[in-house]
């Protein structure tokens, strides 16, 4: 199918009205707790996990996706009004956005954020048309050594761009890699630690393990510090930027949304990472550099663009290699999996309608929220004042009724707290969840892959080497890994300013 | 702040060793025919040596520089969290014995009132719109079965 075929065919999906509904749901929801502090797009998108059992593959994933990018779109109204950032990719839109609230202008730097937005969402959806197919024919060559390579390099990816310690982020990454193995053997179904655990035979839950350590975690260390919130009185009349704001943004939304797109890409990247570069390239490219964080509004159109555009590139690993690039695309592939489709290579030849019905969502999706955001921007405001202390209950009864839904199972539950327990330690100790999520999603492809390699060579190692694709994935991780420890060597080497 | 990260590897470094342990007592094949124990075997060792350097890192003078840029303490309120822990783990193990309805009612009067409390009659008033818009939601709309309980709803 061509790329105009391919468009046509989506539409044709991701306009049917229970497809269109989905959407509206999913980024209606997505917007929503893009806006509230405290609960991410990934806590949002397990909990509503066990809903889209009752749905088709189709509406599931449309409805997920939503949840996605709507968050990016609620994410900047929070961090403009409140100076806190309802997602973290909205993290940078604090420093300029709110100070254009300050002067007057939170009009202006919402109708940017949301254009931007827009626009951006809209050429990364066309991105993904245009490099899926052709991404998806070549790794549907890839045999066991070349995926376990391509896994090697994913996590090392992951390992170098997560903030902090990379040491940690590794060991987070192994103990994710292990917590995967709890459960029957892929190959010869073996119980393995299982210890006689009914619930432990399937394996730990991801959604378990991702409320825990993104839902619960997240509300234990927020109560712990006492989550203030004023929302700024501003002239919300005038959303419509000026001739002159369009001028101004019109180059930071175009290079935000190609940088996002791209980074977006790249594994372990997600949405934050995009929005900072932007920003400082905006600072950079800048002849008035010193406005930034005084209120310019290139420093939200083109973050706010940047995080838009990252959302539709990281879908591509995923739709095409069977790759989640970040946990929100793992949750995404939890959901394709729970339908029995297997996103990958083959998606686009045996579900086209999920592959161009999704991709196509997304386009509805960024248009739908667009037209519904500017004018519920007042009810956000109103939901922005709803006391944290009565929303965080709520979160918490959610999470546990989310979890407690998928097999009716109190140990799930347990599961659960668990991890609540180990995320709130691991952010009061500098340790990401991320790689740990990551790695747990894929453990299971890693080993398979690894273990049908050495049994393909008999054993030999050279097998990941000596196929050029394998080797080049490998040689790839094995630079990184080198960057990244001679960068910190010579970091720490540089002696500290008046130390 | 030095000290909790030596603590945390070394509870990573024993979980790493019981991990290797376990892991020994599957099969563990060999490198031509890889047994379940195989992977998770060799995971534990790496992971061993991971929580190893991390020990070592934390014992450096320099790790005292990691504490940088962690959040004030002064308002720090952990004596919050570990009563919303403790009454979310009374709540899962009694959700069966007192069914969804009188649990959910008593979790969440709890909460509204522990933390940043309610007054009485907005606390009261919210965990029962609470547990019944969620019962009505989750168990008659989208048919979660949920423990009745003595009411036997």
């Amino acid at each position: 199918m061509d790329f105009l075929g391919g468009a046509l065919y989506g539409l044709s999906v991701s306009l049917q009205p229970v497809n269109l509904l989905a959407c509206f749901i999913g980024v209606f929801i997505g917007t929503l707790i893009g806006v509230l502090p405290g609960i991410g797009s990934v806590a949002t998108m397990s909990l509503l996990f066990p809903v889209t059992y009752a749905m088709s593959a189709t509406s599931s994933i449309i409805m997920m996706a939503g949840i996605y990018y709507g968050a990016m779109y609620g994410g900047s109204t929070t961090s403009i009004l409140v100076n806190i950032p309802g997602e973290a990719a909205s993290v940078v839109t604090c420093l300029d956005g709110y100070q254009m609230a300050r002067q007057g202008r939170a009009g202006p730097a919402l109708g940017i954020a949301a254009f931007g937005s827009f626009i951006a969402g809209t050429l990364s959806v066309v991105g993904i048309m245009l490099v899926g197919p052709p991404l998806a024919r070549v790794a549907v060559r890839f045999g066991p050594p070349e995926i376990f390579s391509l896994l090697i390099l994913g996590f090392t990816m992951v390992t170098y761009l997560t903030g902090g310690s990379k040491l940690k982020a590794a060991a987070m990454a192994v103990l994710g890699l292990f917590l995967g193995t709890i459960g029957l053997d892929p190959i010869v179904a073996t119980p393995r630690f299982t210890y006689g655990s009914i619930t432990l035979m399937d394996g730990v839950g991801l959604v378990p393990m991702i409320m825990g350590l993104f839902g619960v975690a997240e509300v234990l260390l927020n109560i712990e510090q006492y989550l203030a919130q004023t929302v700024f009185k501003t002239n919300l009349r005038g959303l419509f930027p000026s001739k002159r704001d369009w001028q101004d943004s019109a180059a930071p939304i175009a290079r935000g949304s190609v940088l996002g797109f791209l980074l977006g890409i790249l594994p372990g990247m997600g949405s934050i990472i995009p929005s900072f570069i932007s920003y400082g390239l905006e600072r950079r490219l800048s002849r008035y550099p010193e406005k930034f964080g005084a209120g310019a509004i290139e420093g939200v159109a083109g973050p706010e663009s940047a995080n838009n555009a990252a959302t539709g590139g990281s879908m591509i690993p995923l739709l095409t290699l069977g790759i989640p690039a970040n946990v929100v695309m793992a949750v995404l592939m939890g959901a394709f999996l729970v339908h029995g489709v297997q996103p990958g290579p083959l998606l686009i030849k045996e579900h086209p309608e999920i592959f161009w019905g999704v991709v196509t969502s997304m386009y509805v999706g960024n248009a739908m929220l667009l037209v519904l955001n500017l004018p519920l921007i007042g009810l956000w405001v109103q939901i922005l004042k709803v006391p944290y202390r009565i929303l965080f209950p709520l979160i918490l009864l959610f999470c546990v009724i989310g979890v407690y839904s998928i097999s009716s199972n109190i140990w799930d539950i347990v599961i659960m707290l668990i991890f609540g327990v180990l995320g709130y330690l691991m952010k009061k100790l500098e340790y990401e969840p991320v790689p740990l999520v990551l790695a747990f999603v894929l453990g299971r492809m890693l080993e398979e892959a690894l273990r049908q390699s050495l049994v393909l060579s008999r054993g030999s190692l050279m097998i990941f080497f000596s196929r050029p694709i394998s080797g080049a994935f490998l040689f790839a991780a094995a630079a990184l890994m080198l960057v990244s420890f001679f960068a910190s060597r010579w970091k720490s080497a540089v002696p500290v300013r008046g130390a | 702040m030095p000290r909790h990260q030596t603590a945390a590897a070394g509870f990573l470094f024993v979980l790493s060793v019981l991990a290797v342990f376990e892991a020994r007592k599957l099969d563990l094949g060999d490198i031509g025919r890889p047994g379940p124990g195989f992977f998770p075997f060799y995971l534990a060792l790496f992971f061993a040596l991971f929580s190893l350097a991390l020990i070592l890192r934390s014992l450096k003078p320099a790790a005292n520089d990691q504490s940088r840029g962690q959040p004030s303490a002064s308002r720090a309120r952990p004596g919050k969290v570990v009563a919303t822990l403790v009454a979310l783990i009374i709540y899962t193990f009694s959700l069966e014995w007192l069914g969804f309805l009188l649990a959910t009612f008593g979790l969440m009067l709890f909460l509204f009132k522990a933390v940043d409390p309610l007054g009485w009659p907005a606390a009261v008033g919210g965990a029962l719109a609470t547990s019944l818009v969620s019962y009505v939601v989750f168990k008659m709309w989208l048919q979660v079965s949920f423990p009745a309980g003595p009411l036997g709803l």
